[in-house]
Order: structure tokens, then sequence, then C-alpha cells
């Protein structure tokens, strides 16, 4: 291979989010081209967004994924909420925080074990998993249909909630059903330790890197909302964010590519949890530590530990918060429209996500701006596959191609989300 | 659709298209009939097929296991009905909005029938794995 190009092409990569491709070419074993193409059609939800009432962008932009379809929800309400200069009971952001605890559960889950796990047991795919190990592949159904559950009781269904609203909820569980519900979330908790403990014991390829991690943070483990924490430079509020975080089209993706102060940043699990750790729960932190974790995560092959340790937490907080809930006095407080720009984040199960909406004097969308994390993390998956392909350019073609796909992975990309994933190809010359 | 069964005195369960509770629905079933929409040029149609019939090229997302690798997970787990018919009707209209189309909603009578029929077909019979 050397003193040649050689190609690698993946025409559609699996187990991840939406429709994208890779291409690689090296020559004389350097990778001299390393892209990740997203060829799913854009979705131009910001355009049909304009002239719609300030009510409606939490379901309508809620359906831009069906995995993660919270964070949007929480996103843009936070988002429209703070144009409209409204401010929710406390009783009422805790239970928007429950529920997002729920989408954490179930995406995490799913990812760990029907996605990500097969790449570390050298399956194809979840069916030979759950073949294999069938025990462990019952644990992660059980712990994602705890996570459906809790979203189910406080969000109406599990897939695309309906109980969401500007100002909160259009109508709050009492405490009998949460507190019913508490029951299997405990069993869920000793089935998220397992999950630690059995993804701590897989081989993670060495990988460290050096992206900036952007995460929001805040009072406690930052999730339905926050401000804005960065590795290398001073927190900042939310309605700078686009000052400091720009999307720019590149030619080879439907999907923009973001970028920090014009450098590679990377949002998502590592992230946070490198910025955030300390807020774990202890008994997080304990399940951390016990896996081999320090206070910083930089090599994303391990994500899938510190999404198990997340899972953890979001088992342990929904107790925390169920354990001393009381039925909000009203489901939701009124929010006005008024004329004027409004900025929310989120953390989605795979990263922040920001929206921004103008609204005009008469209640509508004026201009509609949406940042999801897998945009964000584009450069920083494209420098990880060049590192790989360097690391790794003595395997063969079969073997390489599986390394760059695992790559991707290490992400939980959300690939409909960013067009707003994959076809590989290698070229080696 | 559940309702029209019920009202015969059909079991019926509403299922989010979600793996763990299609796979908690299934197990220690003998027969199994899966009633969905189905994206066709006819709306109202029903067709009926085997899980193996449906069309399911897309690998495995984050989008959950469509109905086909649900099976294909559920006979890896052992939590699989001895028999599974897939009953379709099809839909055109997937815009926003409350209810069915004129022409869906009157199609759920004729598919309570073939559901009612399909039941009878299997009373009494061994099963097999996809009829």
């Amino acid at each position: 291979m050397s003193g040649s190009r050689r190609t690698l092409r993946v025409g559609a990569l699996t187990r991840v989010e939406g429709e994208g491709a890779l291409h690689v070419e090296l020559r004389n074993g350097v990778p001299e081209r390393v892209e990740l193409n997203i060829y799913e059609p854009p979705r131009f939800f910001e355009a049909f967004l304009r002239g719609r009432a300030y009510t409606e962008p939490p379901d309508l932009t809620a359906r831009i994924c069906g995995i993660c379809p919270v964070a949007y929800q929480v996103s843009a309400c936070n988002a429209i909420e703070d144009a409209c200069g409204a401010t929710l009971d406390p009783e009422l952001i805790a239970l928007r925080r429950l529920l997002y605890c729920g989408e954490w559960i179930h995406s995490h889950a799913l990812h760990i074990y029907m996605l990500h796990a097969p790449d570390f047991l050298g399956a194809p795919d979840i069916f030979t998993v759950a073949r294999d190990h069938r025990a462990a592949v019952e644990r992660g159904l059980a712990l994602k249909k705890a996570g459906n559950r809790l979203m189910e009781a406080v969000g109406g269904r599990s897939i695309h909630p309906i109980n969401v609203r500007l100002g909160g909820f259009y109508s709050v569980p009492d405490r009998a059903d949460l507190v019913s519900l508490a029951e299997q979330l405990r069993r869920a908790l000793d089935d998220a330790l397992a999950t630690v403990t059995w993804v701590a014991g897989f081989d993670f390829p060495e990988l460290r890197v050096e992206h900036e991690l952007l995460a929001l943070t805040g009072p406690a483990y930052a999730i339905e909302n926050g401000v804005i924490a960065r590795s290398a430079g001073p927190a900042f509020e939310v309605a700078e964010f686009s000052e400091h975080v720009r999307e720019t089209q590149v030619p080879h993706s439907t999907a923009l590519h973001a970028t920090l102060d014009g450098g590679r940043h990377l949002t998502g699990p590592l992230a946070r949890y490198s910025l955030n750790h300390r807020q774990l729960s202890p008994l997080a932190q304990e399940a951390a530590t016990a896996a081999g974790l320090s206070r910083e995560c930089r090599n994303p092959f391990r994500s899938i530990v510190v999404r198990a340790v997340e899972v953890v937490y979001a088992v342990d907080e929904a107790l925390r918060i169920i354990d001393g809930y009381v039925r909000p006095s009203r489901p939701f407080v009124d929010v006005e429209a008024r004329p004027g720009v409004g900025h929310g984040v989120s953390e989605a199960p795979r990263g922040l996500l920001y929206h921004r909406y103008e609204i005009d004097e008469a209640g509508l969308v004026k201009a509609a701006e949406i940042i999801p994390p897998t945009s964000q993390n584009q450069a920083a998956i494209e420098n990880d596959l060049v590192r790989v392909v360097e690391d790794d350019a003595g395997l063969d073609d079969a073997a390489l191609t599986a390394m760059c796909e695992r790559t991707i992975r290490n992400y939980d990309p959300c690939i409909s989300c960013s067009t707003h994933f994959l076809t590989v190809t290698v070229d080696r010359r | 659709m559940a309702a029209e069964l019920a009202a015969r005195g059909v079991p019926a369960l509403i299922c989010a298209a979600e793996p763990s509770a299609i796979l908690d629905a299934w197990a220690g079933t003998g027969l199994a009939v899966l009633v969905d929409a189905a994206d066709g040029a006819e709306p109202g149609r029903i067709r009926r097929c085997a899980i193996a019939d449906l069309n399911e090229s897309a690998p495995v997302s984050s989008h959950d296991l469509g109905l086909r690798q649900t099976y294909e997970l559920g006979r890896a787990l052992g939590r699989f009905p001895a028999a599974l018919v897939v009953v379709t009707i099809d839909i055109t209209d997937t815009g926003h909005g409350e209810g069915l189309s004129p022409a869906v909603a009157a199609a759920l009578p004729a598919a309570a029938d073939v559901v009612e029929a399909i039941l009878g077909e299997h009373v009494g019979k061994p099963t097999d794995q996809q009829s």
C-alpha cells in the first residue's frame, strides 16, 4: 500500500441516525482527504417555521428527531419563554428536568446497547449481541423501557411527547402516578450501575483528542438549561451563543459545520462529564471512579462509559425529583407573545442544542435558528478520523473502514438533526 | 382500530413503535396480528403479509428498530409470537392534523374483519412462525 493511493468508501453508515457516508483518501499511507458526507436532504425547518405562531415551535421542531424530541421541545420553549419574558415556577422546571431524564435514559440505553456495544464485542449488530449476551441486552431493554415510561408519565407518550407547552405542561401528573414509577426506576438504577460495570470492561482504542469542550453548566449537572461553559475560555451567556458558534456550509455535506470562535469543538457526554463531573450525584461519581474514569475524559472511544455514568445520574436524579415531588399548583405559567428575540439551550443526549427565535408584533415567528449537536461535532469527528487513519493505516481496508465507522459512532451522531449518516469510501493511492 | 376490535371482543393492545414494548406484548403469545399503517397509493387499501415481506432495508439506526428488526431481536431473545401476521392499511396523508382521513376510517371495519378471519384460521391449528 505504501507509495500508492488508497480509497475507503462506506456508502451508507450503519448504527447511526440518518443518511451519511464516509470518504477517506490516503496517499502513501497518509490521510489526504477525510470527509463525513451527509447527504440526507436538508429539511428547511428554520425556513418553514417563519410565519408560524409563537406557540408552535416546541411541537414542530420536536419532529426533527424521534430519539430526542424532548431536547427540541425544551430548547424551543426556553428560547420563546426568553423572548416573551416568562419565568417558570421551580416545580415546573423540575418536572421538565424529570421528563428530560427519561429521554437521556432511553436514548443513552439505546445507543449503548444497540448501536455502540457491538463495536466492542466484535459483533456486526445487536442481533448477534442478543444471541451471545442475552442477559445484557435484556438489561438494556429494561433500562430503555424505564426511560420510556418516565416520558409517558410526564410527556403523555414515549415518542414525540404531546404534553409539553410554553410555560410548562398541559397537565401535570399526580404524585401517586410518579411514586408508582419509582419502583421501576429503582430497578433501573441497579441496571444502570450494572451497565457501567459491563462497558468498563470493554477494550478501548487509545485516542486523546484536544478539541475544545463545550457544554452547559448550572447549579446542577446541566440538562434542561444552563449557561455555556468551555474548556479554554470563560463561560458565556446563552444570548451570546451565535457570536461564538458559527455555522458554515461545506461542499461535501448537506449539514452545516459549526465552529467555536473559528476553532474545532466537541459537545456531548465527554464535554459534559469533563466540565461538570463534580455535579454528578455521589452514586454516579462512585460509578465513574469504579469504571476507571478520571475527572476528565478525552478518549471518544470511552464515551460509552460516560454515557453509562450519565444513565446512572439520570435515573438517580429522576428518583430524587420524584421523591420531592409536589404536584405544581398550576400546570403552566402564561407566556404572552411580545416582539423580541429569545435564545434557548438544553443538553440533548448527544450534546448542546441551541434555538433562537425572533417573534414579531403579531406573535408570529419572524426568524428561527437551530444549531444541533451533530453539526457542532462534525469537525471534531473528521479530525478524529484523520487521527485514526494515521494511526491505523496498516490495517487492511475492511478493518480500517470498520475502525472509521466506530470512530463516528463514538459521537452517537444524529444526521436527521444535523440536516436539518453513513456510506464510507477509503481511497488509497 | 383498537376500539373497533375491542367492540368485537377481540383483545387489542396499542403499542408504541418501540422494541421493548412490542417484545413485551409478543412474549409467550401463540398468535399475534400486527396492524399498522402503510405508506401506499390507495388510502384504505388493506393488505395482509408475513413479517418477512416487509420492505425494511434501512439499517439499525438510533431511531429505533423497524418491525422486521424488532422481530429478529425477539427471536434472538426468545421473545416472539409462535405465529405473526401483519395487516396494513394504506395511508397517503401524513400531514399535521387529528383523526383519520375518510377513506382510512371507512376501511377499519373491513380491516377488523381481516383480523377476525386470521384468528379464525388459527383456531385449533398448530402455528408456524410467519404465516
